[in-house]
């Protein structure tokens, strides 16, 4: 399976008379964009806006972002199962307008207004302190302002910000479809020298089966319990993954995120080099039981085996203690199985990062990387201009919490509030000092 | 979460049916649910009379299926 990863740079976004690219100019008629993410009954008003970096915009109620790629060739769309039929994907060339998102936001009335199945909604801002904790501070984003109807459902608010989001994206990068890119990349698991160690990756995600949307769909399909998957790398980078567009907070990674994932680029460039790339195990995680997070941690770790693995690099998402504890037995299941292992997370630590960093934890986790910290406190300065939440003072990002005053200077809780403001996969350029 | 139970340093562990309910099981009938309650509660009685030297699991027998 080899994709060809064709790159189309955004430098400059604006609106125009017609929507086209040309030489790093993303011009949007914004008339058609707005009729295309209106065909959804369920929404009731959209608008159009652009947040660029260093200017200081603050978005708020953000849903979602995702890159626009389209399929150019080979089998299935992007984001099968959503936008077109199931095929497997992950073959043939895939177009991509890099260095821009589509990110929606929302405003809608919650029908689930507690506990982990709420939408929440996330912040994110295009300068100052607060860009460079998220990786959206320093992309141009085309926010997509959406309102629903009253009595819209908790499903039908995913599925209608997601479609519009998606249909938006979808549109924009098919203005590349007959030009020729700047570069291309090129992802394929070819044979390589049989000296080199063995790697795979262990994706473990977080779904909770008795929410409105569990958090992860796998070709559209939202997963609710599943053991342990294997898959070809290149399929997330056409949208195999999708999650719930209803929450945009940093506790998940953003459909984006999904589909540049750190850990598989980094993996397909010493693919060859200094190791042989096996491939994606999905792993679900937060089982209720002990019992599930012994069999999901057994499976995860024997599929690693049967790659005849030498090592094998294991991310999380979401801060949940409950998923932890699968993950951390997945890591024993491996070392024990001769899977020598690296587990990538944020930790906890309290306000002040002198708290237990993870509240569960194996003697056979001997490597890990730590990505930031869950629990300090934020403060952001006023912004000149809002995008979202329509003409309000206050907004509140996830049921529960304070209103934030959205105008002026604000404290965030954590960088959970940021959209992408977590570093689940390893992506960023978060360090830290001893002192 | 027995596991989490003995990091922690508990003394003595009762093993539970699930997180979200480890006293219980709301996929039961009223009256099995009612007689899974009381077994785990007097198990963790019995623990409490029992002496132990370090973290120690106890593992009522209607929980060992548990789901």
């Amino acid at each position: 399976m080899k994709l060809e990863l064709a790159n189309f740079p955004v430098k400059n976004v604006r609106f125009g008379k017609h929507t086209s690219y040309n030489n790093g100019i993303l011009e949007m008629h914004k008339d058609e964009l707005i009729a295309l993410a209106s065909e959804d009954e369920r929404i009731a008003s959209v608008d159009l806006d652009l947040a660029f970096p260093n200017e200081k915009t603050r978005i708020v109620l953000v849903r979602d972002a995702v890159e626009p790629r389209v399929k150019v060739s080979g089998p299935g769309c992007v984001f099968p199962g959503i936008l077109g039929p199931v095929e497997t994907v992950g073959e043939g060339r895939t177009h991509r307008l890099s260095g821009v998102t589509v990110m929606p936001t929302a405003e809608y009335r919650l029908t689930v207004t507690t506990g982990t199945g709420a939408a929440s909604a996330g912040l994110v801002d295009m300068w100052g302190p607060g860009a460079l904790m998220t990786p959206f501070g320093s992309t141009i984003n085309i926010v997509l302002v959406l309102k629903l109807i009253d009595d819209v459902t908790e499903q039908g608010a995913h599925a209608a910000i997601q479609l519009a989001e998606f249909r938006v994206a979808d549109r924009l990068a098919e203005t590349t479809r007959h030009l020729t890119p700047d570069d291309m990349e090129v992802f394929e698991l070819s044979e390589v020298d049989s000296s080199l160690p063995r790697v795979v990756y262990i994706l473990g995600y977080l779904t909770a089966w008795e929410d409105p949307h569990p958090a992860v769909a796998y070709y559209g399909l939202p997963i609710l319990e599943s053991l342990p998957t294997f898959i070809h790398p290149n399929e997330l980078f056409d949208g195999a993954l999708t999650k719930d567009a209803r929450k945009g907070w940093g506790n998940h990674p953003m459909t984006w995120n999904w589909m540049s994932n750190p850990v598989v680029i980094r993996l397909f460039e010493e693919h060859g080099k200094r190791l042989n790339f096996l491939g994606v195990i999905l792993q679900r995680t937060r089982f209720e039981s002990e019992l599930g997070k012994q069999v999901t941690a057994a499976c995860a770790s024997q599929i690693a085996r049967l790659l005849r693995a030498d090592g094998a690099i294991l991310t999380r998402v979401s801060p949940s203690g409950n998923n932890l504890i699968e993950v951390m037995l997945t890591v024993q299941g491996c070392e024990r199985k001769g899977v020598k292992t690296v587990f990538i997370t944020p930790e906890y630590g309290g306000g002040d990062g002198t708290e237990l960093p993870l509240v569960f934890y194996v003697p056979e986790a001997t490597a890990m990387v730590a990505t930031g910290s869950l629990e300090r406190e934020i403060k952001l300065p006023a912004p000149t201009k809002v995008i979202g939440g329509d003409d309000t003072e206050l907004v509140i990002l996830q049921p529960g919490d304070p209103p934030l005053s959205i105008r002026g200077e604000v404290t965030l809780r954590s960088r959970l509030q940021m959209t992408g403001g977590l570093d689940w996969l390893g992506g960023m350029k978060v360090t830290c000092k001893e002192y | 979460m027995t596991m989490v139970g003995k990091q922690i340093g508990a003394n003595r562990v009762v093993n539970g049916i699930k997180i979200p309910h480890p006293c219980g099981d709301p996929n039961l009938p009223a009256g099995p649910d009612l007689a899974l309650r009381r077994e785990i509660v007097k198990h963790a009685l019995r623990a409490l009379q029992t002496g132990v030297s370090g973290p120690t699991v106890f593992v009522p027998d209607s929980t060992r299926a548990s789901k």
